[in-house]
């Protein structure tokens, strides 16, 4: 059984992390950046933060990729993502 | 039988001795106490559950309101409860002995009752289907649930809702409303059937006291219902009644947050949870007029039926 339960509603999703026992919100920008990290976890962060930028639609050196940095920041500090 | 049966002589002297024993919703509890406020709280908003023999009948609650001891009652008069001879909580003061009962009872459900995922909660019915009205204090939950309850609406519960696990229903536990503060003389003047009880004064809720339950709400209080709306009502000064929609995801994370046992039911907690959420509309909801809060549910009530089962 996978360590995540994932319950998308929207663009927003909840997490449950089988592992700790926690329950996660995630706002849509991490929803999006989690999303993404597990498709492709072996590229590199940059890599994945860019490619998804161009998915969404968001210009190149917008405030985007400091948001998306942030919410894997955070993914990673919650235990979602192990991204190094 | 029903409580009221009971003759008030036999009433105290049952509650002094063998204790009262009293259906509500699921759980069945005995009663021991030898407090006339008790005792007085019980006839008064009880008189329409079904009382049995405490000698002979199974209870999943043994609880008891009484002094702790003469001694102690003497220099301050002072009242404990107990659960299964248990004291979970300290001392309040003689003139809170009802109300402790109420809360107490609340303690031994969302403590004990494992086969429910029980979210703190206000939760009400018509034509089918449950509105559940989570809240912080203050945000006016009880004055809405008491002013709905006694607009045509069921009461299953002003405190706990209580999901079971296996099927999503919401199984009531129609006990006295509880109410504080403004929302007394407030419910008191919107309508004349609030029968509600002697206030206590200067408790940590400030004054409090209790509403029967509709008699209509007690008799029906075997019957579960699915789930229809998850509606955060907050009274605001002077505000438009207002029916906003709200993001399922936080909703879904403040229940969880305000579950009694969402985290000691793990992943299964998860489970139940996201079923009622995806059964259910989601709203913020703002008033400052009774009667306009309770025309705003009706409406809703009486919009075609939906069909949102558990996908």
């Amino acid at each position: 059984m996978d360590r995540f339960q994932i319950k998308p509603f929207g663009a927003e999703a909840v997490v449950y992390d089988g592992a700790s026992g926690d329950t996660h919100y995630l706002k849509p920008l991490t929803f999006a950046v989690f999303k993404a990290f597990r498709e492709t976890p072996a590229r590199e962060r940059h890599l994945v933060i860019e490619s998804l930028g161009q998915r969404l639609g968001m210009p190149a050196g917008s405030t985007y990729t400091t948001l998306a940095e942030e919410a894997l920041l955070s993914l990673q500090r919650i235990g979602l993502l192990d991204t190094q | 039988m029903k409580l009221l049966q009971l003759p008030q002589g036999d009433l105290r002297e049952r509650l002094a001795g063998e204790g009262i024993w009293l259906r509500t919703g699921p759980f069945s509890i005995r009663v021991t106490s030898n407090l006339e406020t008790v005792a007085e709280g019980l006839s008064e908003l009880y008189g329409q559950f079904e009382v049995r023999n405490s000698r002979e009948a199974f209870a999943d609650f043994h609880v008891a309101v009484n002094p702790p001891s003469l001694l102690r009652s003497w220099f301050r008069p002072q009242v404990n409860f107990s659960f299964d001879g248990v004291e979970p909580f300290k001392p309040l003061p003689l003139s809170q002995a009802y109300p402790m009962l109420e809360w107490g009872l609340n303690w031994c459900v969302s403590v004990h009752a494992r086969q429910y995922l029980i979210i703190h909660a206000a939760v009400v019915e018509k034509n089918g289907l449950a509105a559940i009205l989570p809240a912080p204090p203050g945000s006016g939950k009880s004055t809405l649930t008491a002013g709905l309850v006694l607009s045509g609406w069921r009461l299953l519960s002003d405190e706990l809702t209580l999901i079971d696990r296996k099927t999503g229903l919401i199984h009531a536990l129609p006990r006295p409303v509880s109410l504080k503060n403004e929302s007394i003389p407030i419910i008191r003047a919107f309508s004349d059937e609030a029968f509600i009880n002697r206030a206590s004064h200067d408790t940590a809720k400030g004054t409090v006291a209790h509403m029967r339950p509709p008699k209509s709400s007690v008799q029906r209080q075997h019957e579960a219902t699915r789930p229809g709306w998850v509606i955060f009502p907050k009274w605001t000064s002077g505000a438009a009644t207002k029916l906003a929609p709200r993001s399922k995801a936080q909703t879904f994370m403040f229940l969880a947050q305000n579950a009694f046992n969402y985290s000691h039911l793990g992943a299964d907690g998860f489970r139940v949870g996201i079923t009622l959420i995806e059964q259910v509309d989601c709203y913020d909801f703002t008033y400052s007029r009774l009667d306009d809060a309770v025309a705003t549910f009706d409406r809703l009530a009486a919009a075609p039926a939906r069909v949102n089962a558990p996908h």
